[in-house]
């Protein structure tokens, strides 16, 4: 078989079926009978399964690519003497480490189940196109890519990592610090993306972060419906807020409005639910729902801040307020903050000229709010 | 609430309602309006309740929460019947002295009366007020003397007898007649002839024709129809119900905002109100007459406002625009004949009909005929809801009417007509308020949005600020108006930076040019608007923004 066959699945199953060490042997490079030269995608291949070893806290060196030809039976001998040796000396896997054993196969897992992913990442950013051995490594040593495996594939899987913590049970920030080893700075950072994202939200009851969808317990359940469940709006207050408008040509915008007004925004599997519902394809409620600003595909902090950008709330100095206000809260409009706590809109006039420049919190008129006085204000919001 | 059921019962009952209302008895009327609103009116109408509860004046003395009152700078505004003793500013604190001293002692609370900012005089009564003095107050006024939460306040102050002339002394030809003649021409912008548009619907083929009424008011600036349909809703509806009898529609729309709550609350009171006495569904009045309204939303973008946009919307479906070879009113909501007017037009409508086309067409200018409302802000020291007969000048509404710009800065420009709009320097102050004037001058009335520029005022940058709203609300369906847009941002973007180059003008105005060619809908083709006016009259501004 040619190593370019050597896929990133493979090694990482040999991996988490417990392996200490995974060898791949080929042929050299440029000695291709085929001209399909896999043993370059091999050496790329073997480069970035040795960067997310690193990454889940593993030794790299417990993977090793050699070029061996057929004709080469001592080299053959004398470097699968040293890599045992090699292996020996780092010890069985994760335990040489200092890995916990459930950790270690937890973030195995969660690797695992990121490697369509990652092959796509591969073929879309990563892919040395240069054939010569020093090209590659050049390039995996480089600062170009570590910032693209940062960004594209660390933070992921850190993301990964905490969605499946949080699909167990609501956590705090330092549960998951502790247990995924990253600073609990990381870990905002990644709670943050995954919020705006829709995929977990602060919850204040318990000051936990919880998941957005609890996968039901009872997995034999094949419907799709229950499969996951809205955690805020039960189908039940779907039904009977669609059953209000049911027949009725034209519902759906009034369905959403009424269904955001309940929930403050509108999941995925609400949308899939009120399509089955109305029986309105899937395709339409998102096209209705991502285009009129009013429906919000992510979740909203606890206190809604609005800074009206109108015309004459311009002409007052609306764009002061706002740069007050962001640097106030630390985030800019369109996000939401690490804790939940507020989340910051721009938007045209809401017909309160005379009162500009105006903020508008949880539904609540400011006006004539000068950037000092915005401070003052945002302090009665905890 | 008994079902009327002929124009007979209905004077009965207007006969009934006045009977019950004694002139004499005090009321406090506090702004309800989007401003005051803003400004914390709630506290004061609980505070108002309250106290006169504590004085044991709960039956003798009416308290209502109106619609806006049109002086907003000065909000929360209340209004002491029968003197009409107007209080500016006014605080929960303020209400035990006003209900000692006004409402019972009939004295005037000196500090909380309307005092001119520069003079300092002073000014007691609503009229004597120069904000109110100037203005004609034909279809606002009405929202100081009414609960918009109470149908019979609308009645009694005569509410309704325009639909009942309508229906029983008029045919649908000579409602069609009155309202050519007095040319009431439409004010959400386009100031295209009601009347016209009317009977293009009228005479359209299809047996099953819509009305509708436009209450997206999207337009960044502009608050006068909010102002209207919150605080009157029933006038809006009067006109709208007399529409569809001309036209022979069956089915009315309203489509307005949907972050105002009061204005909801208001409207689905007014229906069902109206619904409960006949004057809505089958049969109205007995005239034989059906007639109903279902209410849609606007869910936040600006560009379905736009008609054939906004049908789209009452749909259920994108709001795109879609081109007008075939006009709206002839294939509109569902392909079927649809007369779409905004807020203000349709509440012309019963004046026009009650008083009649030659009374309505004294007001105004030769082919501008009635009241305007404008909304009045930015710069300028008193902002808020105005209404002038067409005609008088910018000047009035900016200095008389307005209090001139604060701060003792200069005015630089008048711009109306909001993000599409125009602005006309201060050298043409003198313009009279005329669509075909403005038009002219370079600053489109719109929908009424009149804006105050100081001399502080960067009109590049102003011209940069309209086009990023309209970049945001773009719907993005053709090409001319979502890519020119982006371009001329661009540009804008580094002229505000001070990296300006040689032949950006240029470049710009063939871009602003192709947009008014070829975009689908007015949207695109007005985008460029205040690009081309800033470049009529203020171009020093952008060649200043050239680096040389």
């Amino acid at each position: 078989m040619c190593t370019g066959r050597v896929d990133l699945a493979f090694m990482l199953r040999a991996f988490s079926n417990g392996k200490d060490g995974v060898f791949i042997g080929g042929c050299w490079p440029g000695e291709c009978h085929y001209i399909t030269e896999g043993n370059y995608l091999a050496l790329s291949m073997m480069h970035l399964c040795r960067k997310l070893l690193t990454l889940i806290g593993l030794d790299p060196q417990r993977l090793r690519l050699e070029w061996i030809s057929a004709s080469e039976g001592s080299r053959y001998a004398e470097v699968m003497n040293d890599f045992s040796q090699t292996v020996k000396s780092l010890g069985p896997l994760g335990e040489g480490e200092g890995i916990d054993k459930n950790i270690l196969a937890f973030r195995m897992k969660t690797l695992q189940s990121m490697i369509p992913y990652i092959k796509l990442v591969e073929v879309e950013r990563l892919r040395v196109r240069l054939k010569s051995v020093e090209a590659v490594e050049a390039f995996y040593d480089s600062d170009e890519f570590d910032t693209m495996f940062r960004e594209l594939i660390a933070d992921k899987l850190a993301i990964c990592q905490i969605m499946a913590l949080l699909r167990e049970k609501p956590r705090s920030t330092g549960e998951l610090s502790q247990l995924l080893g990253l600073s609990s700075s990381e870990i905002s950072r990644h709670v943050n993306i995954a919020a705006r994202q829709g995929m977990c939200r602060f919850d204040e009851s318990q000051n936990l972060i919880a998941a957005a969808y609890h996968h039901d317990a009872d997995e034999t359940v094949a419907k799709a419906e229950a499969d996951v469940k809205p955690v805020a709006l039960g189908n039940a207050k779907i039904d009977q807020i669609v059953e209000k408008y049911q027949g009725k040509p034209g519902a759906l915008i009034h369905v959403l409005m009424d269904v955001q007004s309940e929930n403050q925004w509108l999941p995925k599997e609400i949308l899939s639910t009120i399509s089955q519902k109305l029986e309105v394809p899937l395709s339409r409620v998102i096209q209705i729902a991502s285009f009129y600003k009013t429906f919000r595909l992510t979740p909203k902090g606890r206190h809604e801040i609005h800074v009206c950008n109108g015309t004459s709330c311009h002409l007052r100095g609306a764009d002061r307020l706002l740069d007050s206000v962001q640097e106030l809260i630390g985030i800019r409009p369109g996000e939401m903050d690490a804790d939940s706590k507020f989340s910051l809109e721009t938007g045209s006039c809401l017909g309160c000229c005379t009162l500009g420049p105006e903020i508008i919190i949880d539904g609540q008129h400011h006006g004539r709010i000068s950037p000092d006085k915005a401070q003052d204000l945002l302090k009665n919001y905890a | 609430m008994p079902r009327i059921n002929s124009a007979a019962e209905l004077d009965a009952l207007r006969k009934d309602i006045l009977s019950r209302k004694d002139p004499e008895k005090p009321a406090i009327a506090i702004c309800s309006g989007a401003g005051c609103h803003g400004l914390g009116n709630g506290g004061l109408i609980r505070a108002f309740e309250e106290e006169i509860e504590k004085h044991g004046l709960a039956g003798t003395v009416d308290i209502r929460a109106t619609g806006c009152h049109g002086m907003c700078e000065q909000g929360p505004n209340v209004v002491i019947y029968p003197e009409e003793i107007y209080y500016v500013k006014v605080t929960p604190e303020d209400v035990a002295e006003i209900v000692k001293q006004t409402v019972q002692g009939k004295k005037v609370v000196d500090r909380l009366v309307y005092a001119d900012s520069v003079s300092g005089e002073k000014a007691v009564h609503l009229n004597e007020i120069p904000f109110y003095k100037y203005q004609s107050r034909n279809l606002i006024s009405n929202n100081t003397r009414i609960d918009p939460a109470n149908i019979d306040d609308y009645i009694g102050i005569g509410g309704y007898a325009a639909l009942s002339k309508a229906l029983f002394e008029m045919k649908p030809e000579d409602v069609l007649g009155e309202v050519k003649k007095a040319n009431l021409r439409g004010r959400g912008g386009g100031g295209f002839p009601a009347g016209l548009k009317w009977e293009t619907t009228r005479n359209a083929q299809e047996k099953q024709k819509y009305v509708i009424v436009n209450g997206h008011e999207g337009e960044p600036g502009a608050f006068m129809d909010r102002a209207i349909f919150t605080g009157n809703p029933h006038l809006v509806l009067e006109g709208l119900i007399i529409g569809a009898y001309t036209i022979g529609a069956q089915q009315g729309f309203i489509y307005t905002r949907h972050d105002s709550k009061l204005l909801k609350k208001n409207i689905d009171r007014a229906l069902e109100q109206a619904r409960a006495y006949g004057l809505l569904g089958d049969d109205i009045l007995g005239s034989g007459f059906n007639f109903d309204v279902e209410v849609h939303f606007d869910v936040g973008i600006f560009v379905s406002g736009e008609s054939s946009a906004l049908m789209r919307s009452i749909e259920g479906r994108n709001p795109e625009p879609r081109p007008k070879y075939i006009r709206t009113s002839v294939s509109g909501i569902w392909d079927k004949p649809s007369n779409l007017n905004n807020v203000e037009t349709w509440a012309n409508v019963p004046q026009i009909i009650e008083k009649g086309a030659d009374w309505y067409a004294e007001i105004g200018t030769e082919r501008s005929k009635g009241t305007k409302m404008i909304s009045l802000s930015g710069n300028v020291v008193n902002s808020g809801v105005v209404e002038v007969p067409f005609g008088i000048t910018l000047r009035q509404i900016v200095y008389d009417i307005g209090g001139g710009v604060p701060n003792g800065k200069k005015l630089k420009a008048i711009h109306f007509g909001g993000a599409m709009g125009g602005s006309i320097p201060e050298s043409l102050i003198d313009t009279p308020l005329d669509f075909d004037a403005l038009g002219k001058a370079g600053a489109p009335l719109g929908a009424g949005a009149l804006m105050v520029m100081d001399e502080d005022t960067n009109m590049v940058d102003a011209t940069r600020f309209f086009l990023t709203f309209l970049a945001n609300e773009s719907c993005g369906k053709c090409v001319p108006c979502r890519e020119g847009i982006r371009q001329l941002l661009t540009i804008l973007g580094d002229m505000c930076e001070g990296k300006g180059e040689a032949g950006d003008i240029e470049t710009m105005q063939e871009i602003a040019e192709v947009m008014s060619a070829a975009s689908l809908c007015a949207l695109g083709k007005t985008a460029t608007d205040p690009l081309k006016g800033t470049l009529r009259y203020f171009r020093e501004e952008y060649e200043a923004a050239i680096k040389s």
